[in-house]
This record gives structure tokens, sequence and C-alpha cells, in this order.
């Protein structure tokens, strides 16, 4: 039995499907997996850059599926963790130098050498979208609290469900717990009411996000930061492991009152 | 006695299996042709529930007038469900492809469809559709971004948050069951409202929606009360 396919997806734009990638690539790769995260967003490549490869890239799974390299000549290793390889989209070429079947032959030469392949997917719900989900087992949905995200999510869950994939599991992403609060955001409970499917993990909203990205080195590298934490946690759920949630805090303080009354015991 | 053309085939009646084709002849005058439409009884026109009418200009030019001249004297008053406008003049079938109406044929079947309803049993999420020529029943959610249209009624037993269009040939005596309704724009007949949105009494809540004197009606579906209240 070789590993498994995950294609890592949302429908809208923006809403951190090559972050929950790049991220949870390291997190498994760290806890002893080895693991493949292959950039399906042709044309538009980026994940090299936020798991800081980019100066590595030679060749892309293009020029795989092309014979003009061999798989293990497209694929690079990830010095920081042994385990963990890249496989890189081709930057000037579009969605259509590749067809479904041939992403699902790429997937299975990988499969028997690794125990993870996840496959970052372009937004949308064209030719892009159709090949990264052709070669998957398994997806994870990203969202964020947000209705139009969410109604995407939605859209995709319904094409991957006529597709046949499963498990479909959830990762709600860049939470404010203090917007929830206060009924600005829609809550983990409103989106799951609409979108049925399994909740894997909340990443709450965190300035560390963005500077990791620009710096090109993932979050669970080294995480001490809540969504770095959170990435950690999915990334345990993802094997199997029974993790507890992250304890979202609003951060507020909690007053003079409220303060005492805990002194107090109260 | 004075001869008058009206008298005898300005307007013909033929039975189909969809109900009856009302044929305007190309020969008489709109005047002519009105007076006729509008003397035969309503009672010539009762059929058996999910029938009607289709109305067929032929190649006769039809003026907007002349649309609304039919509507006000003759389909309003007898209550007629019209299932399409016919016409093979190309500036008369633009116009009324203009007005919304439907300018194909009934197909097949269709109109006795109209007595069947269909059951989803899956909610339906964004993208998804359902199409039915009678009623339909939705044992689940209708999410934002999902469709459906029915030539009957709708129930959505769970949150109706997409886009439902019931009577969608212009039946206008159907309903819109929502078991929470959560939708800014319904559809019944050949009535659109969009003015719906969250600040109303009713959203959120399991509502029947009706359409009555030109407008929609809602009202608070109370299972304790066996009925619909008001």
């Amino acid at each position: 039995m070789g590993g498994r396919v995950i294609v890592i997806t949302s429908g809208k734009g923006g809403v951190g499907k090559t972050t929950s990638t790049a991220n949870l690539a390291v997190a498994l790769a760290k806890n002893g997996k080895k693991v493949v995260a292959v950039d399906a967003d042709i044309g538009l490549r980026n994940l090299d850059v936020v798991m800081g490869l980019e100066n590595r890239v030679v060749y892309n799974f293009i020029d795989v599926i092309e014979q003009k390299c061999r798989l293990n000549q497209a694929m690079v290793r990830d010095k920081r963790v042994g385990n963990l390889f890249l496989l890189p989209a081709a930057q000037t070429r579009t969605k259509e130098a590749v067809s479904p079947d041939q992403m699902v032959e790429l997937c299975e030469q990988l499969r028997p050498d690794f125990d993870f392949i996840l496959l970052d997917c372009p937004a949308g719900i064209e030719r892009g979208f159709r090949n990264a989900s052709a070669g998957a087992d398994e997806a994870l949905v990203v969202t964020t609290p947000e209705v139009p995200s969410v109604r995407d999510a939605d859209r995709i869950i319904g094409m991957l469900e006529s597709m046949g994939k499963s498990p479909i599991r959830l990762i709600i992403n860049r939470l404010r717990p203090i917007m929830v609060e206060e009924g600005d955001m829609l809550a983990k409970d409103d989106i799951l009411d609409v979108l049925s499917i399994k909740l894997i993990g909340i990443v709450p909203e965190d300035d560390s996000v963005i500077r990791s990205a620009n710096r090109g080195e993932p979050l669970t590298f080294s995480p001490e930061s809540p969504a770095a934490q959170a990435f950690v946690n999915i990334a345990g759920r993802m094997q199997g492991m029974e993790v507890p949630w992250l304890q979202l805090d609003t951060g507020r303080s909690k007053g003079l009152v409220s303060n005492l009354k805990k002194m107090l015991g109260l | 006695m004075a001869y008058h053309k009206a008298d005898f085939s300005a307007v013909q009646l033929k039975g189909t299996n969809f109900g009856i084709r009302v044929i305007f002849s190309e020969e008489f005058s709109d005047d002519d042709l009105l007076r006729k439409f509008e003397s035969i009884s309503k009672e010539t026109y009762v059929l058996p529930v999910g029938t009607g009418v289709v109305l067929d200009f032929q190649s006769r030019a039809c003026s907007e007038e002349l649309i609304e001249n039919i509507l006000r004297r003759a389909i309003w008053p007898k209550e007629l469900n019209v299932l399409a406008w016919i016409a093979t003049n190309e500036e008369t079938l633009e116009r009324l492809s203009r007005t919304g109406f439907r300018t194909t044929e009934p197909v097949e079947g269709e109109a006795h469809a109209g007595n069947t309803t269909l059951i989803v049993n899956h909610s339906l999420r964004s993208g998804q559709h359902e199409e039915s020529p009678g009623n339909v029943v939705l044992i689940g959610h209708l999410n934002g971004g999902a469709e459906i249209f029915a030539g009957g009624s709708v129930s959505v037993l769970g949150r109706l948050n997409g886009l439902v269009h019931a009577g969608r040939l212009g039946t206008e005596g159907v309903y819109i069951f929502a078991g929470s309704f959560e939708s800014r724009q319904l559809r019944i007949g050949n009535r659109l409202c969009n003015r719906l949105d969250s600040d109303m009494k009713w959203w959120k809540k399991p509502v029947i929606i009706t359409l009555e004197e030109n407008g929609l009606l809602f009202r608070e579906w109370k299972m304790d009360a066996g009925n619909g209240t008001a």
C-alpha cells in the first residue's frame, strides 16, 4: 500500500491553501513521515517561495510529464527536514499543459515512495482544480470565516463528493475569536452548519503567517505561534492522532471585576 | 344579420395532451380577436390540475398593446394557466421573449408531470440545481448558490438559503415552504421578489409563502397550531 494523496483546495483564492500545504508538509515531515508537496498551480507557482526553496528549482512536474527529466530530478529535497520534498509547478505554462489523466499517473508514480503526497490546488473550479483533484484520494478544504469563502467551499465540496473523494475535511483559517465574540465573523458552528463536513482544525489569524511566507520559512519549523501550533495539531489529526483542540483566546483583558472574582474563586 | 368574421374563426380551440391550444387567426383584426377570446366562457378552460393553455399566434404580428389586452381582458379574469406563448413572426417572438414568457412548446408529458413530486433526500450545495415540472420536496438544506426550479410547489424542509422558483411556467396557485427561511430572492409564477433581508420578522423561521393580491404573502408555520398563522 502506497502513500495517501491529499488535495488541499478551497474554490476561492487567497484563503490559505499554499500556506496550509507548506505548513502541513513540514509538520508531517517533522513527525517522521516522508512527504512530497506538489505545486499543482501551474502558471502561478508559489509553493516554492513559501517553502523557501525557490532558488533550488531546476525542473518542474510538467518537465516530468513531457519526459524532459526524471521524477527524482524535478523534486527538490528540503535540507532542513531530510524527508520533505517539493515538486514545483511550471511558471511559464498554463493549466492546459497537463491533463487529469497525467496527474493521476504522476500521483501513482509518487505513491510508493511517500507517506503523504500533498497537492496544492489552484483557486477556481476549472481545469486546474480538476487536474489537482483527479489524482487525490482525500481532500482538505480550506475556508476563511467569510460568507463568499464558505459558499465557494460548499461548491468545491459538492464537486469533490461527486468525484468520490473521501474523506473531505475542513480547515477554518484566519479565525479571529474577538470578531466571532462580537458577532462580526462567522463562528465555527455557523460554518459547519452550512458545509456539513468534519472539521480537522481551526487556524487563528496570526501575523507570523505573513512574516513566515515572506521569509520562506514555514511556521511549523518552530511552532511557537498559535497558527503554527494549529497546523501541527492538524498534521497530528491527519495521522490519526487524538489531538486536543486549541483554546482560542480573544486576547481581551478580563477586567478588574473578573480578575477579582477569579482571585476569590467565584 | 351582418356578417362578422370574428364569430367564426378569430380564435380556435384545439384539445392537446397538455390542455388546450388557443390558435389566433392571422386574418382578423386585434379587436375581433380580443372580442372572441373574451367571449369564451371561463368554464371552457376548466382543466385537470397540471394542464393549461398554449397561446399560438402563428405568424401574426402582435403589438405590446395586444399582449397587454390579452392579459387584462382574458388571461387574468379567466385565471388561465398559460404554459407557453408561441409565435413564428420574429418581431412577435422577440417581444414575447422580452416579457419573460415561455416561447417554446411544452414538452410531451410535461404538463401531466405537474402532478408528480420529486423528492430530493440530500442537501443541495452551492452550484447544484434541481428542476422538475411538478412539485419538489427537498429533505435537507438549500445552501446559498443552489437552485430549485419547479412547475409546482417547492418544500425545503431545512434551511432555504438558495434560490427557489415555484410555478416556473407562470402558475401562481403554488407555494414555497421553508423550514428556516434565509433567502434574499424568491420567484413564484411570473413574479420575482428580491427585497428580502435578515431584518424581516420571519427570517430564520419556518414559513409558507404564496402569491396573493400581486404580492408574496409570508406566513409563519407554527407546528403547535397545526397550520400556518399570519
